[in-house]
């Protein structure tokens, strides 16, 4: 068919207009990215695939059941009858590249750095995906009147992937690879075995879709040899998924650091880079400041997004000055309790009376607003009083031993699981 | 070249029940004009797809020549070899007339432009010149009858089967085809099914009657009406003849 048919004569072209907007729109309406990186951007544009999948799949089928209504693939063609699909799925394809394609210019355009740890398993799992749905839906078309077909493969690819996130067990988002959507904070990289859990499936998803699709040996013995992929891929995909946790990211590598030390070391991430001097003359105003309390502060200030027990982990955004910079990096001096075990609130104690102690030493906060400000009860509010009644130095051992109890609670993860 | 089937045996499974159509049925067709006649449900559009591979014998062969079929490597030059034009034609959502046509014989294997050139003349073979860019579900019965010629025509295949092409027509519709084949005689070898000795004309050179599932006559058109008394009109003739051999069953 000449390419002029072809776009003409397929509701795609008259979508990607409507689409554009959409993408743009949906992409740019979702949080920002918390993760400049590409992975950030890729992750990004995941949240967002199935309004991809959708249009992708049921124009496919769409296409694909107009050619089986009019017959002409029973008139014993002499093309090759994948490539004569293959031809009529173009348009369907060529309308969720499209809409990927605008989300990810969108994404592009609101990160900062949007190629910096080029990573594109996200990409390709996405891409991935995007292909076994528009393959789904041809071969739906190739079986069903294209008003049920389209709808049918529209629905079912939206649903088996943003569905599976509802999910309360997380393996079967790794599975439909939902779960790159959930990738990364500044301090994170994609769990390679993600590719493991997401990308067999997609690929056999569209395998089976070409064997139903061709017409190699008999309906059933295809029938058979789409079954076996699928559950080929299940069996390697799902002990995969299996053993990753809910968002399944590994630590950046800590080599990726720039790091320099005046008072402390802080350290950050290559993509904030230039708030570097900022940030250690912050540090060592804090240190100066915590010097009378001889507060530990060997392990020094590290970027990140997320509280790692034992570590000191500060956040920078590139609109930082020095205001931000100084409360970023007091909020990173308040321990984390979250990833303790604990029915009788003792750390979450020790949590609140730590954050309140360095609010109050650091922050210009009185006692009494530190107490209204974390809603500490009265027996709280004691221990607060008569921890700052002690010498500067007892406090600042009490804050140490309060912050290495809580690195170390007896809790969720394991210690290599808490570092991601 | 030869062209026809060997031995073949076939039978459709509705719902795990046998229907056998074929048991080793041969014919081999005559080049020129054949026309393949026989009651309804006598096999006469099996016969057809399965003589343009559009399904396959469970035993035997289809032959064009040395192309058979069943070899996977020889099924495409087969089918760019034959063509065949189904008892019913739906128009494909989207398309006009001169695209549709076109995309026919693309999907013969045509380079993409070619057939697009092609297109035309086909469509104008048919009288549809007027409405090449209408869209083809807005044709008329006869029409879409007519656009199912120009999508056999259009390849230029060596043999063309019609699958009751004048079904559904009227007098003056039936006419314009005679014509229509007529002249497509001239280019290719064609066979055309009926079950309607009404559209046996002058022009075909040989007969083939097929009921239940057998050749109960192949020769020339002299030949088969030589089968019925001499007097009345050909037309009577020939309805005599088609009922002698038909009711022999």
């Amino acid at each position: 068919m000449r390419a002029k048919t072809l776009w003409t004569s397929s509701p795609s072209l008259y979508l990607l207009p409507i689409l554009a907007l959409l993408g743009w729109y949906l992409t740019t309406a979702l949080e920002p990215p918390g993760f400049d990186g590409f992975p950030g951007v890729t992750s990004h544009v995941a949240a967002s695939l199935p309004f991809a999948i959708l249009p992708a799949a049921a124009t496919a089928a769409w296409d694909i059941g107009r050619l089986r209504q009019s017959g002409l693939l029973r008139t014993a063609p002499a093309r090759n009858r994948l490539r004569v699909l293959a031809q009529m799925t173009l348009p369907g394809w060529a309308c969720g590249l499209w809409t990927v394609a605008v989300m990810l210019t969108a994404a592009m355009r609101m990160a900062d750095d949007p190629f910096d740890s080029f990573n594109l398993a996200p990409l390709v799992v996405s891409l991935a995906v995007l292909s076994a749905w528009t393959l789904v839906g041809a071969a739906a078309g190739a079986y069903l009147p294209p008003v049920a077909a389209a709808p049918a493969a529209a629905i079912g690819g939206y649903v088996l992937y943003s569905g599976s996130a509802a999910l309360t067990d997380p393996k079967w988002r790794h599975l439909t690879g939902y779960s790159w959507s959930e990738c990364c904070t500044v301090d994170q990289q994609p769990d390679p075995t993600l590719i493991w859990a997401s990308l067999p499936l997609a690929l056999a998803f569209a395998l089976a879709a070409i064997l139903v699709l061709s017409d190699l040996g008999r309906f059933w013995t295809r029938g058979l040899g789409a079954v076996a992929a699928v559950a080929t891929a299940g069996a390697i995909a799902f002990p995969a998924a299996s053993g990753l946790g809910y968002i399944p990211v590994v630590a950046r590598d800590d080599d990726d650091l720039t790091c320099e030390t005046s008072r402390v070391e802080v350290c950050v991430w290559p993509e904030s880079r230039e708030l570097l001097p900022l940030a250690v003359q912050t540090a060592d105003q804090i240190a100066s400041e915590l010097e009378p309390y001889e507060v530990d502060l060997s392990n020094g200030f590290r970027q990140g997004n997320r509280a790692v027990p034992g570590q000191w982990r500060f956040v920078i955004r590139e609109d930082f000055n020095a205001d931000l910079m100084r409360k970023s990096m007091i909020s990173a001096l308040q321990p984390s309790s979250t990833h303790c075990d604990d029915p009788q609130d003792r750390f979450y104690a020790m949590q609140i009376l730590s954050t309140a102690w360095i609010q109050v030493v650091l922050a210009e906060v009185t006692p009494d607003e530190a107490a209204d400000d974390f809603r500490l009860g009265p027996d709280q509010k004691s221990a607060l009083e008569d921890l700052l009644s002690q010498p500067a130095a007892d406090q600042g051992a009490w804050f140490d031993s309060a912050a290495a109890e809580l690195a170390e609670c007896p809790g969720t993860g394991s210690a290599e699981e808490r570092q991601r | 070249m030869e062209f026809g089937m060997r031995d073949c045996r076939f039978s459709y499974r509705p719902l795990f029940r046998e229907h056998r159509v074929f048991d080793g049925l041969s014919v081999q067709f005559d080049t020129g004009r054949t026309l393949l006649l026989g009651p309804n449900g006598a096999g006469k559009s099996t016969m057809m797809a399965l003589l343009a591979s559009a399904v396959m014998p469970k035993e035997g062969q289809v032959y064009f020549g040395e192309l058979r079929p069943s070899r996977r490597r020889e099924q495409a030059a087969f089918r760019r070899n034959v063509g065949w034009v189904p008892q019913r034609v739906n128009a494909m959502p989207g398309l006009n007339v001169r695209e549709q046509v076109a995309y026919a014989g693309w999907l013969k294997d045509m380079p993409k432009h070619d057939a697009w050139d092609a297109a035309m003349p086909a469509i104008e073979k048919v009288g549809l010149a007027d409405l090449a860019e209408r869209p083809s579900k807005a044709l008329s019965g006869g029409q879409n009858r007519r656009l199912g010629i120009a999508m056999g025509l259009v390849h230029r295949a060596k043999v063309l089967m019609l699958d009751e092409p004048s079904a559904g027509l009227d007098p003056l519709q039936r006419e314009d085809l005679r014509v229509t084949l007529a002249q497509t005689g001239e280019h290719a070898d064609l066979i055309v099914s009926t079950h309607d000795t009404d559209d046996m004309g002058s022009q075909y050179d040989h007969v083939v009657v097929l009921a239940g599932g057998s050749v109960r006559f192949q020769g020339t058109t002299k030949d088969f009406m030589e089968l019925a008394e001499r007097d009345g009109s050909d037309s009577a003739r020939a309805a005599a003849a088609y009922r002698s051999l038909v009711q022999e069953s």
